[in-house]
């Protein structure tokens, strides 16, 4: 039986799509976090691909939101920061990278909550002054004024 | 697009749900004092504050996150959560959660080896818990909220009223 051999710019495209796929998914720059006898890998994902810059894809919107709301309905009844971050669908939602970083936005706009963890990892940006620890409302504002002032420029040079 | 936390705030009409996860604390024995709120804890609601959360974060990379008074041990281990109520409120260890003329009393609850929760009492003997991110209720006795989420009462501490900071 006679095999078809794809074309070079068929070769080239699905590269490319692979390529894409395998970026889409990478989490660069790991992070590790041991607290006793748990450790946790994080990361960002800054290689967003070229047709996802103008809008957060859809899949990742679903996912965040699917993850976000096993997050809260968990962890409202809780004190503990620890438990808090450390919640599995918590750290999926660092998985999904960087363009997870306008949703977040959105939800400390509407209720300050337990995200800063989230955008200092996906940001490597800390806004909030000292004195402000454990203030959520004024850690808040606090991101929710740089994402003002600098979120367009960050969102550039990470390629969303 | 709405966010996440509106969605879920306008499905359970935010301070009318029943904060179902307590198994003991039923009808009758509680009252709903506010809505939800992730502006404080009851770790901070134990201490008089609502303006923020407090909690001993044992790595650097988050403490920035809560509030802990310095001096206090940043662990999450009961002897914290002891000295941090020592420091801030003059708090020492008492024997019972009795309502006593002049004291005010504040709970710890520990699951496993790890504090959970704190309860504040009232004037009138009943006790004051913020439910994590939902709400603040007044409800008759520390058993209301032990259970599978919070494990149960470990340590009772105390303070003069005159003395309260």
């Amino acid at each position: 039986m006679p095999v078809s051999t794809p074309s070079t710019e068929a070769v080239q495209a699905r590269v490319t799509v692979a390529d894409t796929q395998v970026a889409e998914h990478r989490v660069t720059r790991p992070s590790t976090l041991s607290f006793g006898d748990v450790t946790v890998t994080f990361g960002s994902n800054p290689q967003a691909s070229p047709a996802s810059r103008s809008e957060i894809p859809t899949e990742i919107r679903r996912q965040f939101s699917e993850m976000a709301e096993r997050w809260y309905l968990d962890t409202m009844p809780l004190s503990s920061y620890v438990e808090r971050i450390l919640h599995p669908a918590y750290q999926k939602i660092l998985v999904l990278g960087k363009r997870t970083v306008p949703l977040i936005m959105d939800e400390i706009r509407d209720m300050p909550n337990d995200w800063f963890w989230a955008l200092r990892m996906l940001t490597d940006v800390d806004p909030v002054e000292a004195g402000d620890a454990g203030n959520m409302q004024a850690m808040a504002n606090a991101w929710l004024r740089w994402w003002e002032v600098s979120g367009p420029e960050w969102q550039q040079r990470n390629g969303l | 697009m709405p966010s996440v936390i509106s969605t879920i705030l306008a499905k359970i009409e935010a301070g009318k749900d029943l904060p179902d996860e307590f198994e003991n604390l039923l009808p009758g024995t509680y009252e709903i004092k506010s809505e939800w709120t992730g502006v404080y804890n009851c770790i901070a609601f134990a201490a008089n504050e609502t303006h923020r959360k407090w909690w001993p974060v044992p790595f650097d990379e988050g403490r920035k996150d809560r509030y802990w008074p310095e001096g206090a041990p940043r662990t999450e281990k009961l002897k914290s959560f002891v000295r941090a109520f020592e420091i801030c409120g003059g708090y020492r260890p008492c024997d019972d959660d009795q309502l006593e003329n002049g004291i005010e009393k504040v709970a710890i609850f520990m699951r496993g080896s790890k504090p959970t929760h704190m309860a504040r009492q009232l004037l009138d003997g009943k006790w004051v818990s913020k439910l994590g991110d939902k709400q603040d209720i007044h409800h008759n006795s520390l058993h209301e909220v032990e259970g599978r989420i919070y494990g149960t009462v470990v340590r009772i501490l105390c303070r003069d009223v005159v003395s309260a900071t």
